[in-house]
């Protein structure tokens, strides 16, 4: 939560300095975003042993939960692209693909529009904050499995601990491989609907 | 496709090097920076409307019910074995 509030003030000053200063921020920005796949594809190789014993525990699951994640999220996205002013089908679908992932949702699609950037950002952040508040409201009344599903993408890191103490191993064991599934397949999803829709 | 290069580089040397980075650590920074650096782009942008708020708040309402409701069949018919 320190972390998220930090987040929150990085982005705050980042505006107010933008707003005052012309600066040309793009070139630092896509260095970082390179250093963070560089750094996570790194970290999922050297995991990989872990990995394949909690995916063959969790079974069909691990596969068909994400899945849902991922098509309710594009799903959703869509309808609200079609309900709401500014945004098209294509681009509600394209930002609600992030699944929480705000960190390459938000600078990956400011590459192509600033102000897409920002809603993709917010959009998906906003996803987290909304795991880790309404997870340990609502995972009894709905299902602590089905529940990992609000999270997205972000139940393989920073709300898997919610998972695990709340609902126990075998939810966490299930978010675990939820998130990294999704984490596999949201950026090709991401590329693929930019070519189509951007 | 330079993401995806990186991805699949960071994926190989993963194998490669034994030696576990701190990680954690080094995407926090860049967390903080690129989203400072996100922060100064909209920054530069126009806001003209009340979309920038409300959109992702609507959107991210779309996006998470629906997940809950396909989660939620996912579960009822794979989930109990």
């Amino acid at each position: 939560m320190v972390f998220a509030l930090i987040l929150v003030i990085a982005l705050v000053a980042g505006i107010i300095t933008g707003r005052h200063i012309d600066l040309d921020i793009s070139l630092l920005a896509d260095v970082m975003l390179y250093t963070m796949l560089f750094f996570i594809g790194m970290e999922m190789a050297q995991k990989r042993e872990e990995l394949v014993r909690d995916f063959t525990e969790v079974g069909v699951l691990a596969i068909l939960l994400p899945i849902a994640t991922i098509m309710g999220s594009m799903a959703g996205g869509a309808i609200a692209g079609l309900l709401l002013p500014g945004i098209t089908f294509g681009t509600g679908m394209t930002i609600a693909s992030g699944c929480g992932w705000y960190s390459l949702t938000g600078p990956y699609l400011a590459k192509f529009n600033p102000e897409y950037g920002l809603i993709g950002f917010l959009a998906n952040f906003m996803r987290e904050i909304t795991m880790l508040i309404f997870y340990p409201l609502l995972f009894k009344w709905l299902d602590p499995i089905a529940a990992v599903t609000i999270g997205g993408a972000t139940t393989m890191d920073s709300t898997l601990p919610l998972v695990r103490k709340f609902a126990g191993r075998k939810a966490g064991i299930v978010a675990f491989a939820h998130g990294f599934v999704i984490s596999l397949i949201v950026p090709l999803l991401l590329m693929l609907e930019t070519g189509v829709f951007f | 496709m330079t993401l995806l290069i990186f991805f699949a580089l960071g994926v190989t040397a993963g194998f490669f090097v034994k030696r576990e980075f701190k990680i954690e650590k080094i995407l926090n920074v860049t967390l903080v920076v690129l989203v400072f650096a996100m922060g100064v782009r909209a920054g530069q942008v126009e806001v003209r409307s009340w979309k920038l708020l409300i959109v992702p708040i609507a959107l991210m309402l779309a996006a998470t019910s629906t997940s809950v409701l396909m989660g939620l069949v996912v579960v009822k018919f794979f989930g109990r074995r």
